[in-house]
């Protein structure tokens, strides 16, 4: 099939199309699909070891697929370059994982402005962007620290202003409570999922956690490789109606 | 980027700042050491190029002293006292205009003369009879440092009345020589000096490799973290390059503070046995570009090199997988160059290496350091064999994983223990064959010969009448025994030729004289001499004096030939009258330094010289010529010195690094109630398990390369090698500092793996 053929799905910002992909003789996707609108709040979930961070990964253009497709927003991500696909990922996309993102030797400040220096933002802007999200987040008194003085929470939203400054279209979130206690936990999602909505954010959230997928509009359950239809509605009010799963 | 870069390797914290630190420190002590090599070999070549005025080549003035505008009389010789050369210039202006030597602002009078200032000290200080009274005059002047080598050169310009000197047969200058010596050791320095340049060089590169490294996982991490926000990998590249450039460049400007700090200690060593003038001994401003721009452009390839092993994914370091285990073919090339040296001894002669021995010794080093990998894993796998318990089970794990790197830290003092070894095993045998156990019974003993050729004295020698007034002035002497030389009649001798022309401090030296001329005797010794002189050999039974062939006792400076015996039971007898007799030469035995220098002097000012062969003992014709063995050896050792040192940095940091990138695992395994000198001992069987292998091999290659050189070129009944007092105490100090280095690193892994650490983000 042509990608004239495969063109993205109407009304999807992101999507991946049978993706397969293996780590030596070790599979990890067998044919996972899964799309999210722009705007729109995904949650995969799934069991440990079953596939779930790696199709995030390949829906960010970290991994390349060995087989199957990636469109983001009209392009094939999968066939870009690993330049292309790096340029994306500073401009269009943001990250917020469970930990390890954050640059130690940085200030909290430095660490947002990052990706816009990065960009080539002239510094002032850049760090005028970074002190409006740490006041955003309720960070403002931390601009100066380093990384290491912050709690774990304090941590995760210094990560998730960095991934929300650029102003992505999509953020990647893979576990980014899973060294949280409850509290920070859901701190960290309601600002996620709060400012997402705000600024019209597609977020694509990888968690073994029910309490953190409720946040989520649908749900895809990851098994064995593949993208099954989910077992459990979150929400029983129906959020999860027009989840488009495949097999 | 390029701020950004600055900001991550000047403004990162405490832990980045201490990287900072320990990296630049480490830059900085390996530049200061180059800085050092190269301030002594710039003294060297500027010591070298200096005016060779002695060098000054006249017509004979055929002893008459005609005014001439321009010119002047000139004679050069050189003399000695307490075993150092003393330069001395006969000087009278036959006309206005004289060429002025240089150092000086006019020339002497009749009756004075100029010193160099370490001459000038000794003649302060010496009693005159031992030294002043061998120059006629008072002292006018100091001669500047043009004219000089170094400060403790012993120089001397003496003024005469051109009648004077014109008798003494001095030449007729017009041009004082300007170009630099030529000499024949100098080019061997040179590459001495290269070697050394090189032996430090290759360690230093190492040690900038291991510095940049230094806590590399840590900076990889940080890279991945830059990564997964869209740096690109030039980006990263531009980062890595900085940080890296800026450590080298603070480490190159701390080397030049702490170059400065030795300098003037630099200057006032004497560590090839030459003292330079201290405004010689500094690198030239291309020495400090070179290494300002060098240093941090070496970092940076050595950061970008260890980006391109290991690449920087979004999600973390994605190393490249295990290399597979070093293979046996890595012995080859070793092995190969031991084939080419055994074989270019085989075709070695006493006269001569065989060529293939030259590479043989290249490739043998080379396959050293090919073949240290193989060798780490292979005494990493027996080390696990044979000794049980977790501390050798996780190092030798760890070595056997990667033995490369492992070995990387300790090639620069494989090297030094190799070259340290080669000349530790073969000096004692060169030294062995120049100070002879004959010419060590005649190490107080004074020569000065009168005979063959032109100059104050006829071919034959001197007059019997002047003789005899020498011989009882001579007698006089307490605690001196004089041994005369009387030339046979109708016998005239050839002195042997003397190359190269100029003499004195630049080598000259007289070749052929070991030449044996058969039973063509050419001199009479008296048989209570030769008892007095027992190793020159015995007279037959009765015999009051014998005929004797003496050319090479009276004109060799080779000892291994001069002190050969001269007479046994069937020399000729002949009569002991010997008053009708030329005296050829006399040989004086003195009992203290003192009474040696006064005969000196006497001989000097009572009996006339040839200039080129100056009366000296045998004791120090034998220093002379290890002279330059000394050199070569000092250079060599301060080479293996500095190696060990700098490679003794690359140990102190790899270690520190290796600490700090294993801070999780190690500290985890204290959690997990591992007792910390479990973890110590893993430390430093890391650290020793590689040295301990690389030094058995080097040294035992080594040895067995000094061993097998003796014996194919050393005369027949020189002793095996043994490595001396001094291999062990340089080899054992640098080792010593090695482990101390490493025991330095415990107490930090102590607190760096406290349980309290547990929390590493």
């Amino acid at each position: 099939m042509s990608s004239a053929e495969l063109s993205r799905s109407p009304g999807c910002l992101i999507e991946a199309r049978d993706v397969v992909k293996s780590f030596g003789q070790t599979p990890a996707l067998r044919g996972a699909s899964v799309s999210a609108a722009a705007g729109e709040i995904i949650a995969i979930m799934g069991p440990s070891g079953s596939g779930k961070s790696t199709l995030l990964h390949c829906m960010a253009g970290i991994f390349k697929p060995d087989s199957g497709q990636v469109w983001f927003d009209g392009t094939r991500l999968d066939e870009l370059g690993e330049t292309k696909r790096t340029e994306l990922r500073r401009t269009a996309f943001g990250f917020v994982f469970q930990f390890g993102q954050l640059v130690p030797e940085l200030s909290t400040a430095d660490n947002i402005a990052l990706p816009l220096l990065l960009n080539r933002v002239k510094r002032k802007t850049a760090y005028q962007t970074a002190e409006s999200w740490l006041v955003r987040l309720g960070l403002a008194e931390l601009g100066a620290r380093r990384t290491g003085e912050l709690s774990g929470g304090q941590a995760q939203r210094v990560a998730l202003a960095r991934a929300l400054a650029p102003r992505p279209k999509v953020i990647f979130a893979d576990e980014p409570t899973g060294s949280l206690d409850s509290l920070a936990s859901e701190s960290v999602m309601d600002l996620l999922v709060g400012i997402a909505r705000e600024e019209g954010t597609t977020v694509v959230l990888v968690t073994h956690d029910a309490r953190v997928a409720a946040y989520a509009d649908r749900e895809a359950i990851v098994r064995d490789g593949k993208v099954t239809a989910p077992l459990d509605p979150v929400d029983p009010a129906g959020r999860h109606a027009g989840a488009e799963v495949a097999g | 980027m390029i701020w950004l870069g600055l900001r991550l390797s000047l403004r990162s914290g405490r832990e980045a700042l201490i990287r900072l630190i320990l990296t630049a420190l480490a830059v900085g002590i390996g530049a200061a050491l180059l800085f050092c090599v190269l301030a002594d070999y710039n003294a060297f070549q500027s010591s070298n190029n200096r005016q060779c005025w002695e060098c000054t080549q006249g017509s004979p003035s055929n002893g008459t002293a005609t005014p001439t505008p321009g010119a002047e009389l000139w004679q050069s010789s050189a003399d000695y006292f307490d075993g150092q050369t003393i330069e001395r210039l006969d000087l009278a202006p036959l006309g206005p205009h004289a060429p002025l030597p240089p150092g000086l602002s006019r020339l002497p009078g009749p009756g004075q003369y100029y010193a160099s200032p370490a001459l000038a000290a000794l003649l302060r200080t010496v009693p005159r009879d031992e030294l002043g009274d061998r120059y006629p005059g008072r002292l006018v002047g100091a001669i500047g440092d043009k004219a000089l080598t170094g400060p403790d050169e012993l120089v001397i310009f003496i003024g005469h009345k051109p009648a004077q000197l014109a008798a003494m047969g001095a030449q007729v200058v017009t041009h004082i020589a300007t170009a630099p010596p030529k000499q024949v050791w100098t080019p061997y320095f040179r590459y001495a000096f290269v070697v050394g340049v090189l032996a430090v060089l290759f360690p230093m590169l190492i040690l900038v490799g291991t510095a940049t490294r230094l806590a590399a996982a840590r900076r990889e991490e940080r890279y991945a973290a830059m990564r997964l926000v869209g740096a690109t990998p030039r980006q990263i590249s531009v980062i890595a390059s900085i940080d890296a450039m800026v450590s080298a460049l603070l480490g190159v400007l701390l080397g030049i503070g702490i170059f400065a700090l030795v300098q003037p200690a630099l200057a006032n060593a004497s560590l090839i046995g030459t003292r330079y003038f201290a405004f010689d001994v500094t690198p030239t401003a291309t020495d400090y570009i070179g290494m300002l721009v060098g240093v941090p452009v070496v970092s940076a390839i050595a950061a970008l090199l260890s980006l391109r092993r290991v690449r920087i994914s979004p999600l973390g370091v994605a190393r490249r997988v295990t290399p597979p285990p070093p293979s046996i073919w890595r012995v080859v090339p070793l092995l190969i160059g031991i084939g080419l040296f055994v074989g270019g001894l085989a075709i070695t002669n006493k006269q001569s290496i065989g060529g293939p021995a030259y590479p043989g010794l290249l490739v043998t080093m080379i396959g050293l350091v090919i073949a240290g990998p193989w060798l780490t894993a292979q005494a990493a796998r027996l080390f696990a064999r044979l000794v049980k318990g977790p501390s050798p089970l996780l190092a030798a794990r760890r070595l056997a994983d990667n033995p490369k790197v492992a070995f990387r830290t300790v090639a620069g003092l494989m090297l030094a223990v190799f070259l340290g070894t080669i000349v530790a095993g073969l000096l004692p045998a060169v030294n062995a064959t120049t100070a002879t156990p004959s010419a060590n019974g005649l190490n107080n003993v004074l020569l000065d010969t009168f005979g063959g050729g032109a100059g104050p004295f006829g071919p034959a020698g001197l007059s019997p009448h002047t003789s005899a007034t020498l011989l009882r002035e001579l007698q006089g002497f307490k605690g001196a025994t004089t041994y005369p030389v009387y030339a046979l009649p109708q016998s005239p001798r050839r002195r042997p030729k003397v190359k190269p022309p100029g003499g004195g401090r630049h080598g000259g030296h007289i070749v052929g004289g070991g030449a044996q001329q058969g039973p063509t005797y050419d001199s009479i010794v008296s048989c209570a001499s030769l008892r007095g002189l027992a190793v020159l050999g015995q007279c037959a039974p009765g015999a009051q004096a014998v005929k004797v062939t003496a050319s090479s006792l009276l004109f060799s400076d080779n000892p291994t030939f001069s002190t050969q015996p001269i007479a046994n039971a069937s020399n000729p007898a002949v009569s002991d009258n010997f008053s009708h007799l030329y005296l050829e030469a006399v040989l004086v035995r003195v009992r203290n330094s003192a009474t040696l220098e006064r005969v000196r002097t006497f001989l000097d000012t009572h009996a006339p010289q040839s200039g080129s062969n100056p009366p000296k003992t045998f004791g120090e014709a034998v220093q002379i010529r290890l002279a330059y063995a000394d050199i070569l050896s000092r250079l060599v050792y301060i080479a293996v010195a500095l190696t060990l040192l700098v490679a003794g940095c690359s140990l102190a940091v790899t270690v520190g690094g290796n600490l700090v990138e294993r801070k999780r695992p190690f500290t985890l395994l204290r959690v997990s109630g591992t007792p910390t000198a479990t973890l110590y001992r893993v430390v430093l069987l890391e650290a020793i398990l590689p040295l301990a292998a690389a030094t058995v091999v080097a040294a035992g290659t080594a040895y067995g390369i000094s061993v097998l050189t003796v014996d194919r070129m050393a005369p027949a009944g020189t002793p095996t090698p043994t490595l001396g007092h001094v291999y062990f105490a340089t080899m054992g100090v640098g080792l010593l500092i090695s482990l101390l280095v490493i025991l330095v690193t415990m107490p930090v892994l102590g607190r760096m793996t406290a349980p309290s650490n547990v929390r590493f983000e």
